[in-house]
């Protein structure tokens, strides 16, 4: 099968400066005079990487030009040493994600102010799987994987040393993983909610200002939420952020297409706010200054497991379990090993997109060698399934029993304000048909390596020394108290043919 | 002392240098050849600026620098690119000593690069932001009203708006090589005028024909432009020496031989749908293409994505091509004075990247590569096109040198090493 | 059919059959969405109209003709003359209801 990115042009690629060589303008303003040969009419780039090569049509496909080679087991073109900058570098993904594109032969870069590990610290938590410092995790990672890191402390709020940064190393895309991904953080009091949007929104607003400044031409691939959609109770489809054209508003007998325009956000707590905001400032800015960017919906991320982060204990990277960091899958696993029921709010019947971390993984690569033309905002959503928190927990508990362990299932107060039942429908066709993504990981699988990792007595241990930060205090209402638990119950002994279930459209 | 100056005049003609001197239209040059040699001088293969002025320049042929054209096809892709000063491949001559050059509007020399010196480059340019080096000059430049080159949409749309930009060009180079003459202490001068290729294109037949309606002002360039060398000779002083060339000729448009449109109907050359015109609309079953003017490549296999040419069959091809040039008449008049294989022209390291024949037309046909005409003749709005074996060669030197019997564009560096002193 | 600079004239205004063509652009996201709906209505229309498109950065000389404002830019050609010129993003039914008035 051809590769999905073999006939993708200069148009697409980062080494093409398009600046200085193309009128760019927005919808509705006039033209200016355009910069061209008078000879031939015609546009033509100059490639950063083939200086030699002169003034051409930006023409030539991914297949053709030198610069691109073919990688056979993710049967996509890469581009050759490509720089990629990973913001966040020291997270959960962000780590993950180094050592995955370092092992493929990118160069990577990155920055973090491990404002993470400060967080789970303030939350008198840690990570159950033990992580080492920086310093031990570059040259683990130098020794074990042969990679060059180039990392950098620093804060995404500090423009001028950003700037920098994005000056000598000149990344031909950005991976931002650089914000405070937790939802119950961010309804802790005005203080958090603050520091979050701060962080996160006006984080992403400097950064496109550096990136206009420095390195335009790169692609800023940006983590975003299916939160950001919210579940809409009349289980109107969720697109890729953007309406289709067979999209039709009708009112008072009269018709217009929907074709181009975002789809209705509707978040859930002031951290999906924030990426709501980041959504239109990504969005403005593609359109002002011709950066091009994917914005990625993506589902719960649960797991441990990479070949890179398994290579070595020093490469393992970060899984969270209290109430504020860690996702609800890593969560009904420590709680599992803890023997404690699993936790699921209200009547469990949020349904919800997961991804498991190397899936996700997989996805991120696949765009990195994908990118949008210039000015081009685009979204996906990545998810690899859709389930009901119920069936979460049953499938978390059967898993279990496989390692001995009988779980249980609790139903406690939801602490958070959000629909609890509700249909939801969701398109993801993006990835797989453009981007050649198939996911390889089922829950069952992924969920049974978190078990034998987690199962060991090192991490065991980890887990017992943090059982105090499971239980969910962080109320949306704003009231500090733990939720209250409803029942306990043994799993299969509920009815799970009633009630919604989530619909997920690949297929094009 | 013992400066050496170049002044470049693209496209013009032995032949109406000449002229122009015998006439008394351009009296200081007719004094000047009295003081030197004047010859005719053969111009690069094909003769095209960029090529010949990358001759001129580094001193080596198109086998050692690697531009054959003023677009190649960039190899393992049917994308047409445009060699600028990063795709040369052969240092120029001021790029190999230590000395102060002034370089002013050589064609082909875009994106400027640091050296010692001044240097602006000449077409094609896309910005003066980068076709200047040191860029401290650029405020300079910009204040004196310099422009790269003359906006040729003009001439499309009125000659008589054609005409005033060419003068206006022509000011603002000679003020600025005014300017820097006397602003840095150098060893090289080199000034080229290029808007004289451009009136050569449009106008050629207004010099031709004397009842022309521009017949008068095309002369009154050439009159400006022999004020101007006037100045600069009266700047020089007797120790230094002064070389003036063009990089190839000028002679009447009678027709355009359309190349691709002849290689169309002999089956050399299958496109997928007539009206696309892009190298990469070429069947897998095409055999040979042209590029401009008259360079003909096999599409082998290997070096393009639909190349089929086996190496065993390329020797009949290209035979099989010699023939039919060498029989395409229109009128009865032989189109075709020679047909030349790579290995006669070129020698070098880049003899690969070379086109495998290239016709040289008779007098009068105006070769060209591109891929829209089905019609093998045809006319435009340019009456001139560009001649190989009459461009001028002029050198006023002090020094007791020798000059070619038959010089060609290669021997310019030659020549001025000889000067220097070098060997 | 997506067309350029170089075959614009001839296969929109030289046309013997009406012709639909939008002129778009890759950063335009409603541009973007068009396109199932263009490639429905090219085969639900073959051989009585010409339904295409062409990407106006891409080709400049085209988007310099038509002084465009706003893409998509959609024009309605019959017998080399405009006969109808509208912007922004259009149901496929909208689109139908422009066609059917010169066929």
């Amino acid at each position: 099968m051809k590769p999905c990115n073999a006939n993708r042009t200069c148009w697409n690629c980062p080494a093409a400066m398009l600046k200085g060589n193309i009128d760019f303008r927005a919808c509705g303003q006039a033209k200016e005079k355009k910069k061209q040969l008078s000879e031939s009419s015609q546009v033509l780039i100059e490639c950063s990487r083939r200086k030699d090569l002169g003034q051409f049509a930006p023409t030539i496909t991914f297949e053709q030009c030198p610069e691109w080679e073919l990688n056979e087991e993710y049967n996509t073109y890469m581009l050759k040493n490509m720089r990629v900058m990973i913001l966040g570098l020291d997270g959960y993904l962000g780590w993950t994600l180094a050592l995955k594109l370092g092992k493929l032969g990118f160069k990577v870069s990155g920055i973090d102010n491990y404002w993470r590990r400060d967080c789970v610290m303030e939350k008198g938590a840690h990570t159950v799987v033990p992580i080492t410092r920086m310093t031990d995790r570059l040259r683990a990672a130098k020794e074990v994987l042969g990679l060059d890191i180039n990392f950098r402390k620093l804060d995404i709020l500090d423009r001028a040393k950003l700037k920098e940064f994005l000056d000598e190393v000149k990344p031909e895309a950005i991976v931002h993983y650089a914000e405070c991904p937790s939802a119950p953080y961010s309804m802790v009091d005005a203080a958090h909610a603050v520091k979050v949007q701060e962080n996160n929104v006006l984080g992403t607003l400097g950064l496109l200002w550096v990136m206009k400044e420095t390195v335009p031409e790169s692609c800023l691939i940006k983590l975003g939420t299916m939160g950001e959609y919210g579940a809409p109770l009349t289980g109107r489809p969720i697109f890729e952020g953007i309406f289709p054209a067979n999209a039709v508003l009708k009112w008072n007998d009269r018709e217009w297409s929907l074709g181009g325009e975002l789809t209705p956000r509707d978040p859930v707590s002031f951290y999906h706010v924030s990426k709501v905001q980041d959504t239109f400032n990504v969005y403005e800015a593609c359109k002002y200054w011709w950066l091009r960017s994917y914005d990625i919906m993506q589902g719960v991320i649960y797991g441990v497991h990479t070949d890179e982060v398994a290579a070595d204990p020093r490469l393992r990277t970060r899984l969270d379990m209290d109430e504020w960091f860690g996702t609800v899958i890593n969560r009904f696993v420590t709680q599992s090993i803890l023997g404690m029921p699993l936790t699921i709010y209200g009547e469990g019947e949020q349904i919800r997109g997961f991804i498991a971390l190397d899936d996700a993984m997989q996805c991120m690569v696949r765009l990195i060698c994908n990118p949008p033309e210039a000015g081009q905002y685009d979204v996906v959503n990545q998810v690899s399934g859709l389930i009901r928190v119920k069936d979460l927990a049953e499938t978390v508990a059967k898993v279990s029993s496989n390692f001995g362990i009988n779980t249980k299932i609790q139903r406690v107060e939801n602490p958070r304000v959000e629909a609890d039942k509700h249909p939801l429908e969701v398109v993801s066709t993006k990835l797989p048909n453009m981007l050649g993504f198939e996911p390889k990981i089922s829950f069952e699988k992924e969920i049974t390596e978190m078990f034998k990792v987690l199962t060991q007595p090192e991490i065991k241990a980890r887990i017992e020394e943090k059982k105090h930060v499971i239980m969910p205090k962080t109320r949306w209402d704003g009231v500090k108290q733990e939720s209250e638990s409803f029942e306990t119950y043994d799993p299969g002994t509920k009815n799970l043919e009633e009630g919604y279930k989530g619909v997920l459209h690949t297929k094009d | 002392m013992g400066r050496i100056v170049i002044i470049g005049l693209d496209g013009v003609p032995f032949g109406l240098m000449d002229d122009l001197a015998n006439r008394g239209i351009m009296p200081n040059f007719a004094n000047l050849r009295e003081k030197g040699t004047f010859k005719a001088m053969e111009s690069a293969i094909p003769e095209i600026s960029s090529v010949s002025w990358s001759s001129i320049i580094t001193g080596v042929n198109p086998g050692e620098h690697g531009i054959f054209g003023f677009m190649d096809l960039i190899p393992g892709t049917y994308t047409l690119s445009f060699p600028n000063f990063n795709t040369i491949k052969a240092p120029t001559f001021w790029q190999k000593d230590n000395n102060k050059h002034v370089i002013l509007n050589v064609p082909s020399t875009y994106p400027a690069k640091p050296m010692n010196g001044f240097h602006v480059a000449g077409f094609v340019a896309l910005d003066l932001e980068n076709a200047v080096y040191p860029k401290e000059y650029i405020p300079k430049l910009e204040e004196l009203n310099y422009r790269i080159d003359v906006d040729s949409e003009k001439g499309h749309q009125s000659k008589e708006l054609f005409m005033k930009d060419l003068f206006r060009t022509l000011e603002a180079r000679h003020i600025t090589a005014k300017h820097l003459w006397d602003d840095m202490d150098w060893q090289t001068f080199m000034y080229v005028i290029t808007g004289t290729d451009r009136i050569g294109h449009f106008l050629w037949d207004a010099y031709e024909n004397k009842e022309h309606e521009f017949h008068k002002q095309f002369l009154d360039y050439f009159k400006r432009i022999d004020e101007m060398i006037g100045e600069i000779s009266n700047k020089m002083s007797d120790d230094d020496s002064l070389i003036m060339i063009s990089d190839h000729g000028m002679g009447l448009t009678e027709s355009n031989v359309y190349v691709n449109a002849v290689l169309r109907e002999h089956n050399f050359l299958e496109l997928e749908d007539a009206d696309r015109i892009n190298h990469n609309h070429m069947k897998a079953s095409t055999k040979a293409f042209a590029l401009d003017p008259g360079r003909i490549y096999l599409n082998k296999e290997g070096k393009y994505p639909k190349g089929t040419v086996k190496k065993e069959d390329e020797e009949k091809i290209l035979q099989e091509l010699t023939n039919v040039f060498q029989n395409l008449e229109k009128d009865g008049k032989k189109v075709i004075k020679k047909i030349f294989r790579k290995e006669d022209v070129y020698s070098g390291p880049y003899l690969d990247d070379a086109p495998d024949l290239i016709l040289m037309a008779n007098k009068g046909f105006n070769l060209r590569g591109t891929l829209a005409k089905k019609e093998l003749f045809g006319t435009d709005i340019f009456t001139g096109m560009h001649t190989q074996d009459d461009a001028f060669l002029f050198v006023k030197t002090p020094k007791s040198i020798k000059i070619p019997e038959n010089p060609c564009v290669i021997d310019v560096v030659k020549i001025m090493n000889e000067i220097k002193g070098d060997k | 059919m997506e067309l350029y600079d170089n075959n614009f004239d001839e296969e929109v205004f030289k046309s013997d059959i009406p012709v639909l063509v939008e002129l778009w652009a890759s950063w335009c996201p409603p541009c973007k969405m068009m396109e199932p709906v263009m490639n429905s209505l090219e085969k639900q229309y073959e051989g009585k109209v010409k339904v295409c498109k062409i990407n106006i950065d891409k080709n400049p000389k085209t988007s310099d003709k038509f002084d465009i404002k706003g893409v998509p830019t959609f024009l309605l050609v019959k017998a080399g003359e405009v006969i109808e010129r509208v912007v922004a993003a259009k149901t496929e039914e909208q689109l139908k209801e422009m066609i059917n008035k010169v066929l």
